[in-house]
């Protein structure tokens, strides 16, 4: 019997890990799980922007950008979230779509 | 051999992966050169970059090299782990120690992410010190501890958990080898506070240590201890990110009532295998309980913890109620 749940313990270890190890595969993938995990907080939401720019998927990189901002409750002394989304959004404007333009991104684009 | 294959599959599909995170910025590491040169001002972090550099030298760039040594040197640990197991549980409890240690999702963070190099070498010290001093070694089993200072500094707790674990498995010491353990536990901490005093102990990225700090980090470490079991059930709880905002100040009293009497049901009950794996979770994170640092705690944070989760699991499942 023991040896049985013991059997059972590990595979499903085993199961879980390969499923966890496949969100370790790419910035995106793990970010993407982060937002799922834990949607209320701001820095998967950047992050997840950052990989996103990298895979010139402009559009969903600007809404994760403007979700962190949104989502990022009060400044701190180590990271300016507004400021790093924002210069995010200046990049996104740079390298693919004039976003910077729209009502709802301009006030958060920062410029170098 | 079995659960061997099955660890090597269950990480098989993250090992064609790209650079995630701080991968991008620690395999620059400065190479070996830059990694001596940094040893002379500060010890930490010399054998990660020696190990990045002979992993670049003999496979190339890129991050599946990486990875594969990664996953290799956590096989290694896992094998130390049984070998750690073996006096101390049944046979197959010891083999199941070293499976789980082996197979936990909670381990994906350390073995995945290339950046946690540090973590897997520290704790290849740390097995090795623990084995050393579970064969009377005692020399040899202070310098494996001291050398986690070569992987990551707040792996400096070593130095602690091994004394811990000779207690715990009824080693008696002689006066003069607690002397001199004793000794260098005060060199290491006069050395470690000037470290940090040069680095700016009041400065931006440091404040001074406070209770309601530790109580914080207390909370967020037994949300992670709790992630043990929950892991088997509830694999999406497993995140880089935890959210900590519900660690408030109401939570922090409760939190530190309930660390002190786990340790206190502990003593009273005589360090079962559960009180000894509180004991040794909260010495082996105490750095990082006290000091007040930015980064926060992550699961990869538990590698060194989870050595013992794995042989307490493998005696409670296999009936050794103590060692």
């Amino acid at each position: 019997m023991r040896a049985f749940v013991g059997a059972l313990i590990l595979s499903l270890c085993a199961w879980h890990t390969h499923h966890r190890a496949e969100d370790w595969r790419s910035d995106e993938a793990l970010w993407s799980a982060a937002r799922r995990t834990a949607p209320a907080l701001a820095r998967p939401a950047f992050n997840l922007g950052v990989a996103l720019v990298k895979e010139a998927r402009w559009e969903d990189a600007t809404i994760q950008f403007l979700a962190a901002i949104q989502l990022y409750a009060a400044p701190s002394a180590w990271f300016d979230m507004q400021r790093h989304a924002g210069q995010g959004l200046a990049l996104v404007d740079t390298l693919g779509s004039p976003v910077c333009d729209r009502p709802e991104v301009s006030p958060w684009c920062v410029w170098r | 051999m079995v659960c061997l294959a099955m660890t090597v599959l269950a990480y098989a599909s993250s090992l064609s992966g790209t650079h995630v995170y701080e991968d991008d910025v620690w395999p620059t590491w400065h190479g070996w050169r830059g990694a001596l040169a940094q040893a002379v001002r500060w010890p930490g972090r010399l054998l990660p970059p020696l190990t990045m550099d002979l992993t670049t030298a003999v496979a190339g760039p890129g991050s599946t090299p990486a990875r594969i040594v990664n996953l290799g040197w956590h096989l290694l640990n896992g094998l130390l782990v049984g070998l750690l197991a073996w006096p101390l549980l049944s046979a197959t409890g010891a083999v199941f120690a070293m499976a789980l240690f082996w197979l936990h999702p909670l381990q994906t963070e350390t073995v995945a992410y290339v950046a946690s190099r540090p973590e897997l070498i520290a704790a290849t010290c740390l097995l090795l010190a623990l084995l050393a001093v579970q064969r009377g070694w005692i020399g040899v089993a202070w310098v494996c501890a001291v050398a986690t200072l070569l992987a990551k500094e707040l792996t400096i707790t070593a130095v602690l958990l091994v004394p811990l674990f000779a207690w715990w498995t009824g080693q008696r010491w002689s006066c003069v080898a607690i002397t001199a353990w004793a000794a260098s536990l005060v060199m290491l901490a006069i050395g470690g506070l000037l470290a940090l005093h040069q680095r700016g102990l009041d400065g931006p990225l440091y404040g001074l240590p406070s209770i309601r700090y530790t109580a914080g980090q207390l909370a967020a470490l037994g949300r992670l201890v709790l992630l043990w079991p929950e892991a088997l059930v509830h694999p999406q709880a497993l995140t880089i990110d935890h959210d900590w905002r519900w660690i408030t100040r109401p939570v922090l009293g409760p939190v530190l009532a309930l660390w002190v009497w786990a340790l206190l049901a502990a003593h009273r009950h005589h360090w079962p295998w559960w009180g000894f794996a509180v004991a040794w979770t909260l010495v082996a994170l105490s750095l990082r309980l006290v000091l007040p640092i930015p980064d926060g705690l992550h699961e990869h944070h538990l590698y060194t913890a989870s050595i013992i989760w794995s042989l307490a699991s493998g005696a409670y499942l296999f009936q050794k109620a103590s060692a």
